[in-house]
């Protein structure tokens, strides 16, 4: 058998390879030149720091207004609130319109307006045409300042948005994330979220005082990019916005306690078993962030080179995906692999993860690994800068959450810095944590899969008080 | 509402278009979308725009194959075939190609004796087993002489983001965005992939897709009623099938069925490639003929895309999907295909019907009626190189039922049919479609992708601005007549997506 398998290789290496093809090689790259944009920065009566960025290539202007704040502001029991808000804020009117003008006046301009939050920050934001901004300028301040959260269009909102959060069960994706965030970020605000419950007792009332108490100036940044005309636009936010007072309530950020290490459970009949893992990761501004962002990168932040895919997608087929990522707050926050399999391999699966993860917590990145890690992340940077829109969004970002007025000068040399002990000692930190977090929604029968790994708390609704493991 | 159209020529191989939109009596906005054309010696047309200052550059490589070019009875290999265009060449992935290939020669063979033994009627368990262990054999063996993802790894070490690919029903495209220097790298290794490319990793490969048809398809409510919908609205057409492949056509297909595939419809002769960001087309064309422009186009006939028709449809259709999920409904009219002059008028209905609060649907059903949570409408569905639908997909609030919802649908259509739009819609209409044009341009990678689109699919770049001439030419008259036309219930399907009963 194995002599006849040689002879059939040398036979089909000189029929059908007489000339094996040539590596190809890669010539050296010319130095690239990365011009980090000037931001023009300027301070409007209210106190909203404007950043400015002008490019006259395109015809278009967008803006996006940040503001300390978020969706962990959501009063207790009333989860949800904060999302009603912004969703009535562009849809109830504003200023001296009613819900249908402002439509009219904003569509019939094909110019875009909206109100959104993340979970530390408040944003509105505008896009319209250059020709147009003069006119849309003062009825995006009207809806910042002065919403009118008609009744009418406030109980459709409230009415879509309880549809919206019955409806999360359905996915296993978006069921994982709810019940996973629970858990992980428990006893804090950042672990609450909106329940048909919490959705059903917000009230226009309710959304009316939190606007008041939490909506202002204070801590805001305003990024206008595109082609306009800077001194006018300047003066006419200046009068536009002079009169916004102050928010009363400071935004409060409060430490997660996470309630692993357990495992919840949430059967369902689907055909692709959904998984996610996590701990707790680090604040923003961690003296080791840029270690651990390298860490991530090696790990699971980087597609296919990553170790994890490597080990459970290319090697053994177990996932179309498998990724990991790290979410700072001002909080310690989240340090989470996301993937899916197979309802007959998730033990498989599991078991993979887990060795990958203690093994890179053990021993950390190669010395190879790190020098490619850094090479590619130095060399992706250029990817911020793909057009002036991207760029200000991402530094207004960087603006508002305080990162330093040279962030984006070194960065590349802070990358390239790193050692593979500052690197190993940032991901043993994070992933050697003990009180970690599994939740997988799949099948029934994987409940005595799963107890391998750990006690397991199964849930029949995402809502329901999750237990503690003691 | 004018547009003038103005096509100027430089040189040979430059073009510009220039469309000058007077809307209103304001001032005129700029859209113009000056795009260098070049057809290199082997027939590949390179489309650039250079965008001075951009440090980045973005590539859309497109074949007009896609997943209705399938071969009867494997359905999905187009789509494995553009996961296997990432397992690399016969230098990048592997530490010995000469040692390699007996081994994948051996392994397609396993596979195929697999295949034969499971269309018996009665497959042996015994030989199925002894098959798998001995392709997990060859599988280790392989193991040893692979190495992994090398083609994905060059290209992230140099800066790559975004290095993806999409497979639809028309087309197949490979995306990757790099530092603005880095085009000789690129068109170094995309000359080996074309030219040399082994599909390594096949059959454990075939195992990924299926992980990704069971994410995409069978855990996502919208994924079984979107394939319902195709494969009830269309009986003759090759938009019947899934993009992805039925689940058992993807565990039967064989690496020489994607090799010969590769060879019939992979032509430089017949792909666009586009390029958008921070370079100049006088420095890189010469590099791109040196290496994209030597790549061969195979010695076999392309492959002639003569596909089954749709015949008109001669009545309503229902189909009913269960699924542990609320109901969601998605329905689709038979509709001619861009760039048929028709296909746009109904995109302009679409916008009339649900884009934003002012739209007919959203103020009647949403904010009126409150009977749906969320409408919405698109054409082009699930592509637009043949005959296409016109999909429009709602929410339906709790307690309404889908008799109701659908009353006030087609009353609205009926409207329509009888009364037409306003100047007043239509107006707003154009002007988001111009709107969408813009803010379209900004991304240098959506831009390459809508080029190379337009290109591989449409035969002409030029739809990206022609589309907006086009639409800016409709009366409310043209949106009446397709309204009456195509939205009609003898053209529709319904697919509708129920919670199981217990």
């Amino acid at each position: 058998m194995k002599l006849k398998k040689l002879v059939l290789a040398l036979l089909t290496l000189s029929v059908l390879s007489p000339a094996l093809a040539k590596p190809p090689v890669v010539p050296e790259s010319a130095p690239l030149d990365i011009a980090v944009p000037v931001f023009d920065v300027k301070t409007l009566s209210c106190g909203i720091k404007v950043l400015f960025l002008k490019n006259d290539e395109m015809p278009l202007v967008s803006g996006e207004l940040l503001i300390p704040g978020g969706n962990v502001a959501d009063p207790e029991g009333k989860e949800g609130l904060v999302t009603l808000m912004n969703a009535s804020m562009r849809n109830g009117g504003a200023g001296d319109l009613s819900p249908e003008d402002l439509d009219a006046a904003l569509e019939n301009k094909a110019a875009s307006m909206g109100a959104s939050a993340d979970t530390e920050h408040f944003s509105a934001e505008f896009k319209c045409l250059s020709r147009d901004l003069a006119d849309i300028l003062p009825l995006f301040a009207d809806m910042v300042i002065r919403p009118r959260f008609d009744a009418k269009r406030f109980e459709t909102n409230k009415a879509d948005l309880l549809d919206e959060t019955e409806r999360v069960e359905d996915t296993p994706d978006a069921l994982t994330r709810v019940l996973f965030n629970r858990a992980l970020m428990a006893n804090s605000a950042y672990g609450r979220w909106g329940s048909p419950k919490s959705v059903a007792a917000v009230t226009r009332q309710d959304v009316v005082n939190f606007f008041k108490s939490h909506y202002g100036p204070t801590g805001a940044i305003l990024a206008v990019t595109g082609k306009f005309d800077e001194e006018k636009i300047f003066q006419q936010l200046n009068s536009l916005f002079a009169d916004w007072a102050a928010q009363e309530k400071p935004a409060e950020y409060t430490d997660a306690k996470p309630l692993g290490p357990t495992i919840y459970f949430f059967p369902k009949k689907v055909g692709q078993v959904f998984i996610r893992y996590g701990v707790l990761g680090i604040k923003r501004h961690d003296p080791q962030d840029y270690a651990l962002s390298v860490a991530n990168y090696i790990l699971g932040g980087s597609g296919f080179t990553s170790r994890l895919m490597h080990q459970i997608r290319s090697d053994r087929g177990l996932a179309y995906f498998v990724d990991s990522v790290m979410v700072p707050y001002n909080i310690p926050g989240i340090y989470e692999v996301i993937g899916g399999t197979r309802p007959d391999s998730v033990k498989e699966y599991l078991s993979v993860m887990f060795q990958v993860l203690n093994e890179f917590a053990k021993n950390g990145p190669t010395e190879l690994e790190l020098k490619q890690a850094q090479k590619s992340i130095v060399e992706e940077f250029a990817y911020n800068f793909e057009s002036p829109f991207s760029i200000a969004d991402y530094n207004a970002s960087l603006v508002f959450n305080q990162y330093p007025d040279d962030y984006l000068k070194t960065y590349r040399d802070k990358i390239k810095a790193l050692t593979r002990q500052e690197v190993a000692d940032a991901a043993k930190r994070v992933l050697t944590q003990k009180d970690w977090v599994l939740v997988v929604a799949g099948p029934e029968d994987l409940a005595k899969d799963l107890a391998s790994f750990g006690t397991v708390h199964k849930v029949s609704s995402i809502y329901e008080p999750l237990a503690a493991n003691p | 509402m004018r547009v003038l159209n103005v096509f100027r020529s430089i040189l040979s191989v430059v073009l510009f278009v220039t469309l000058t939109a007077g809307l209103s009596a304001q001032e005129s906005t700029d859209l113009s979308l000056p795009v260098i054309e070049k057809v290199l010696k082997n027939g590949l047309r390179v489309l650039i725009v250079e965008r001075p200052g951009v440090p980045v550059v973005s590539f859309s490589f497109m074949q007009p194959v896609g997943a209705q070019d399938a071969p009867k009875g494997k359905t999905g290999l187009p789509h494995m075939l553009e996961h296997m265009m990432f397992k690399g060449t016969e230098t990048i992935g592997t530490l010995s190609y000469a040692k390699e290939k007996p081994i994948l020669d051996e392994m397609d063979k396993v596979a195929q004796e697999m295949n034969d033994e499971n269309d018996k009627l009665q497959p042996s368990t015994e030989r199925l087993k002894a098959l798998a262990d001995q392709m997990k054999k060859l599988e280790e063996e392989h193991h040893q002489v692979v190495v992994k993802d090398e083609l994905s790894a060059i290209y992230t070490q140099n800066g790559g983001q975004s290095l993806n690919a999409w497979t639809s029903q028309d087309a197949t495209n490979y995306t990757i965005t790099l530092p603005a220097n880095k085009v000789n790298l690129y068109a170094t290794i995309e000359q080996d992939r074309l030219t040399h490319p082994v599909f390594r990793e096949f059959y454990s490969e075939r195992n990924v897709v299926a992980q990704e048809r069971r994410w995409r398809t069978e855990s996502n409510p919208n994924g079984k009623l979107e394939e319902a919908l195709e494969f009830t609205a269309f009986s003759a057409s090759p938009y019947k099938d899934p993009t992805i492949g039925w689940m058992t056509d993807i565990y039967k297909l064989m690496r020489p069925d994607a090799e010969a595939f590769y060879k019939q419809t992979y032509r430089p002769d017949q792909g666009v490639l586009a390029i958008v960001g921070g370079i100049q087309a006088k420095d890189i064309l010469p590099v791109l003929e040196r290496t994209l422009g030597e790549v061969p186009n195979p010695p076999v006939a392309p492959l002639k895309k003569d596909w089954s028709k749709e015949p008109p449809q001669e009545g309503p259709k229902t189909v009913h999907v269960q699924f542990d999920a609320d109901p969601i409904v998605m329905m689709g009219w038979h509709m001619p295909n861009f760039p048929h002059s028709e296909a746009v008028a109904l995109d302009l209905l679409s916008n009339i019907l649900t884009s934003g609060n002012t739209s007919r649907l959203i103020k009647d059903l949403v904010y009126g009626k409150k009977i749906v949570t969320a409408i919405s409408s698109y054409t082009g569905f699930p592509g637009d190189r043949s005959p296409d639908l016109f999909v429009l997909s709602y929410t339906p609030a709790p307690k309404h039922s889908s008799s109701e919802i659908l009353a006030a649908i087609d009353q609205e259509l009926a409207g329509i049919q009888k009364k037409g739009v306003t100047q007043e819609e239509l107006d707003r209409a154009k002007r988001s479609v111009e709107s969408s044009f813009l803010w379209g341009k900004v991304s240098t990678s959506e831009l390459a992708q809508d080029l190379a689109y337009n290109q591989a699919v449409h035969g002409d770049w030029r739809y990206v601005t022609r589309y907006l001439d086009m639409a800016n030419s409709l009366t409310t008259a043209d949106i009446q007549k397709v309204a009456t036309q195509y939205l009609v219930s003898n053209n529709r399907t319904i697919a509708y997506l129920e919670r199981a009963q217990k």
